[in-house]
């Protein structure tokens, strides 16, 4: 920027770092920024903050909709820790949450490879097609694993007819429900990690490629040593913010078991719903929701952490 | 790419033949289902590919007699634009804030909005229901699209700093700044004109989260008046009257159409910039 005439005093002393601005400088300096941050910061206020907020006072009390609720001390969390149900939901979410990360994680990498090598016309089509089901609505992702599973009109149990075979019932008995939750949400969310790693794999220089395969490096020692170290943030982001969200799920799988059959595939999402809709126990229900909001708070530290590395590039 | 044989040829078709395969099959049995009548539908004899002759759309015209499916959809889209609209009026200047202004507090302000996109909604549910039942707002269309620009608008937020940060590039402001304008001038006379791409995008997407979004409208509201498509599914699926399974399915087909087409669509125009869309 050019020098401005008629410098003051202490716009030159803070140039040779004689003095340092201040606080209320920097206020005065930036005041548009606060006009701009103002409605986002009310809006953020009352749907976010506050509410977060109450909700962990109020898991300290017994309130009940509509009811404010005494002072409960601890009761809450003791009843937590006591309670089979959440004990087990507990277990399976965490069972559920590595299975459907992972599996969401390898896909997409696979599938970002994969596409990677199409021509750019197929690359759009086939990517469009193969990324779809992130697109649909969750709850009609759990319609329609529903209806593909379903013993008697099902996809499945037709396709096991053909070879004679009787169809297990995907929905309830033994592991079957687990594996269907699992595979279920792993369909309607890897493209989310594709898009991610395809995005980061077109961003390599073709050079590297090329520079590699002369000094003799075949196709899996080119993934390992030019493709492999760049997928590395993009890798802690997905897992991350994968983590949070499929914790945090709750259409899909409300939808296509709604942690049935009984109490059998009951994931914390569907246990805060129930408590807390079904129940009207505000209290309680926020409660167990802590215990999801402890687990998605550790991931989203990694995932401040992963951003902070490399913001321009992600965020 | 290099050196090529035929061999990795024919395993990479397998590859994306087995994704196209495991992405499409379950969406074909919806279609399959939709297009045939509801006795074809359940019967063992309907093959995987039914015969051209049974295939029908009279499921397609029925959903709009048997149930309330205009209201349903004729709300999905209020309070979708309407969510898409609010969202971004709080998200443009939030976005540009972020990315390019510094202030006092812009840090700490910016990794909670982070921590908001992570933040469990089943939970947060539970006290904005408690607010919205004193403020009278619960089984309203004005709580639903409060609620649903509030859900949508991390992400609008998230997608518009990111394309202010590296779409726009720094010294058309300080141009502008140069030529008399202020911050907010410059901002409205020179970079929002620049930045209707990404606003377009950014609107497209938050009306497509609205358009999906289940739990606040599940939570928030009880009667069919309110009810948006989403939910509606949801309820006709819970009853037992209900066994046409055809007139189901055909509306499930109204209700992901419109989202999947969309992005097949606009993909290759907004890309990889969706990076912030809450599942």
């Amino acid at each position: 920027m050019a020098q401005r005439q008629g410098r003051t005093r202490e716009e030159i002393r803070e140039q040779y770092g004689l003095d340092e601005r201040t606080l209320t400088d920097r206020l005065r300096e930036n005041w548009t920024g606060y006009v701009f941050i103002v409605p986002t910061f009310v809006a953020f206020t009352a749907l976010f903050y506050y509410p977060m907020v109450r909700g962990i006072m109020m898991t300290f009390t017994d309130t009940r909709l509509g009811e404010p609720g005494q002072f409960i001390g601890l009761a809450n969390y003791q009843w937590l820790v006591t309670n089979d149900l959440f004990v087990y939901a507990f277990g399976w979410s965490i069972a559920f949450v590595a299975g459907t990360t992972f599996l969401q994680l390898v896909l997409g990498l696979l599938a970002a490879l994969l596409l990677n090598e199409l021509g750019d016309a197929a690359k759009d089509w086939i990517g469009a097609l193969i990324m779809s089901p992130y697109f649909a609505a969750p709850l009609a992702g759990g319609v329609i694993w529903m209806w593909f599973l379903d013993n008697s009109f099902g996809f499945m149990s037709k396709a096991f007819a053909v070879f004679g075979a009787d169809a297990p019932a995907f929905l309830s008995t033994g592991i079957w429900p687990f594996l269907s939750l699992i595979v279920a949400q792993t369909w309607h969310d890897y493209a989310y990690s594709a898009i991610i790693y395809a995005a980061a794999i077109a961003s390599i220089p073709k050079e590297q490629y090329e520079a590699a395969a002369q000094s003799g490096a075949n196709r899996l020692q080119r993934f390992r040593d030019v493709t492999l170290p760049r997928l590395l943030i993009p890798t802690i982001v997905i897992l991350s913010l994968r983590t949070a969200w499929n914790i945090a799920e709750f259409s899909q799988p409300f939808a296509l078991t709604g942690g049935g059959p009984g109490t059998k595939t009951m994931l914390l999402s569907i246990l805060t719903y129930r408590v807390a809709f079904v129940n009207n126990n505000f209290a309680r229900a926020y409660t167990v929701g802590m215990a999801m909001v402890l687990l998605s708070m550790t991931a989203a530290v990694i995932y401040v952490k992963a951003i902070s590395e490399e913001e321009n590039l992600y965020v | 790419m290099l050196n090529d044989n035929k061999r990795s040829r024919a395993l990479l078709y397998v590859g994306i033949v087995a994704f196209a395969l495991f992405a499409v099959v379950p969406y074909y049995w919806v279609i399959r289902t939709s297009f045939l009548t509801n006795i074809a539908a359940i019967s063992p004899d309907t093959g995987f590919i039914p015969a051209l002759g049974k295939l029908t759309v009279e499921s397609y015209t029925q959903i709009w007699d048997r149930f309330a499916f205009v209201t349903f959809f004729r709300n999905s889209v209020i309070v979708s634009v309407a969510a898409t609209v609010i969202s971004l009026f709080f998200a443009i200047p939030g976005a540009y804030a972020f990315a390019r202004l510094d202030f006092p507090g812009r840090k700490a302000l910016f990794y909670t909005a982070v921590f908001t996109i992570m933040f469990p909604w089943i939970v947060l549910t539970i006290p904005v229901y408690e607010v919205f039942y004193f403020l009278d707002l619960v089984n309203t269309i004005v709580g639903v699209i409060v609620a649903l620009s509030i859900f949508v608008l991390p992400q609008n937020i998230w997608l518009l700093q990111g394309f202010f940060r590296q779409g726009i590039p720094e010294n058309i402001e300080e141009a502008a700044l140069i030529d008399g304008h202020n911050e907010l001038t410059a901002f409205l006379r020179i970079v929002l004109p620049l930045s209707w791409p990404a606003v377009a995008a950014a609107a497209l997407f938050a009306f497509l989260t609205a358009w999906n979004n289940f739990l606040w409208v599940f939570v928030l509201t009880t009667d069919e008046e309110v009810r948006t498509a989403t939910v509606a599914i949801y309820y006709i699926l819970g009853s037992d009257v209900l066994r046409e399974w055809n007139v189901l399915m055909a509306s499930l087909v109204l209700l992901v159409a419109p989202p999947v087409i969309f992005y097949g669509l606009s993909r290759r125009y907004v890309g990889e910039g969706l990076g912030g869309t809450p599942g």
